[in-house]
């Protein structure tokens, strides 16, 4: 499963980069989003047609809210300590890690103070997004369905959500769109917030 | 992103009031897995066109990919410390979501 989504993505990569010219970004925008659409709804269906799901979240309750507030600590902690290996002023590397993998938003948020720390970030968190697809199936199998949530961060909403279902149960499908929903919210306020620190 | 959230409460509806066979559940599941590949290959196609990133991604791409990681490795360690302090499973339960 994780070597067809890289290969499909490596794929798409020397695809886009061959036909800069002849491919309108328009297109592939319209097909991230229509795709997107019709593979959410399919997960609806998966969801509603689950009647375990409603017992599930009341079981887990209030405790659905912390996990994505654990996961946003350790992203900007982790964040933060790889900065300052690497030499990163501690308020970027902190702006950085709080993109949670939405690397349009925190990008172009981060652009606007510094190019290159923008373009740091948006690099980031595609990478975040890259890596989360390959670390969520070990994840799952190693540790257990709640640690894929963690490398998925912000997109466990939307890109990385149907991984998510797929390599753990349906039943994750709120839990991860709950997780990222949160941490969606969270990178217009946390990445300037951290950058002016 | 709100559009993708009533989406998905729309198919929840759906999922819930309708009764589904088994035929149509294996259909929809691999119908899921094509949709994904379709718009992972997508997303490599906006990365690959957008020069802003393939030109930069040789002189900042080891900074960007190491901080990656530490944002992965802490929100994994993190998630581990709330897992450890506050425990998911209940008695009674197999602790599906536990381990």
């Amino acid at each position: 499963m994780t070597v067809k989504i890289l290969l499909s993505l490596f794929f798409g990569f020397a695809v886009g980069g061959l036909l800069k010219r002849e491919l309108p970004v328009e297109w592939i925008e319209n097909g991230v989003t229509w795709g997107l659409g019709l593979l959410i709804f399919l997960v609806g269906i998966d969801l509603g047609s689950n009647r375990k799901l409603l017992q599930e979240l009341r079981r887990l309750g209030m405790k659905v809210l912390m996990l994505p507030l654990a996961i946003a600590m350790g992203s900007i902690a982790g964040a933060f300590v790889v900065g300052s290996l690497i030499g990163l002023a501690y308020n970027s590397a902190c702006a950085v890690g709080a993109g949670f993998g939405w690397y349009t938003l925190s990008g172009v948020i981060l652009a606007k103070f510094d190019a290159q720390l923008g373009a740091i970030a948006f690099l980031s968190n595609v990478f975040r997004e890259v890596l989360a697809i390959v670390f969520i199936p070990v994840l799952a199998k190693r540790c257990g369905p709640l640690y894929t949530l963690a490398p998925a961060g912000a997109t466990a909403m939307d890109t990385t959500l149907p991984i998510i279902t797929r390599s753990t149960s349906s039943s994750m499908g709120l839990v991860s769109f709950i997780s990222g929903a949160v941490l969606s919210t969270l990178v217009p306020f946390l990445v300037p917030l951290l950058y002016q620190l | 992103m709100l559009e993708l959230l009533f989406i998905l409460l729309l198919g929840m509806f759906i999922g819930y009031f309708f009764k589904w066979t088994g035929k149509l559940t294996i259909l929809f599941q691999k119908a899921q897995t094509m949709l994904l590949f379709v718009i992972i290959f997508l997303m490599g196609c906006k990365i690959g066109i957008d020069e802003k990133v393939s030109a930069n991604l040789h002189t900042i791409g080891i900074k960007a990919f190491l901080m990656a990681l530490g944002a992965i490795g802490g929100s994994i360690f993190f998630t581990y410390l709330l897992l450890r302090l506050f425990s998911f499973q209940e008695k009674g339960e197999e602790g599906k979501y536990d381990r």
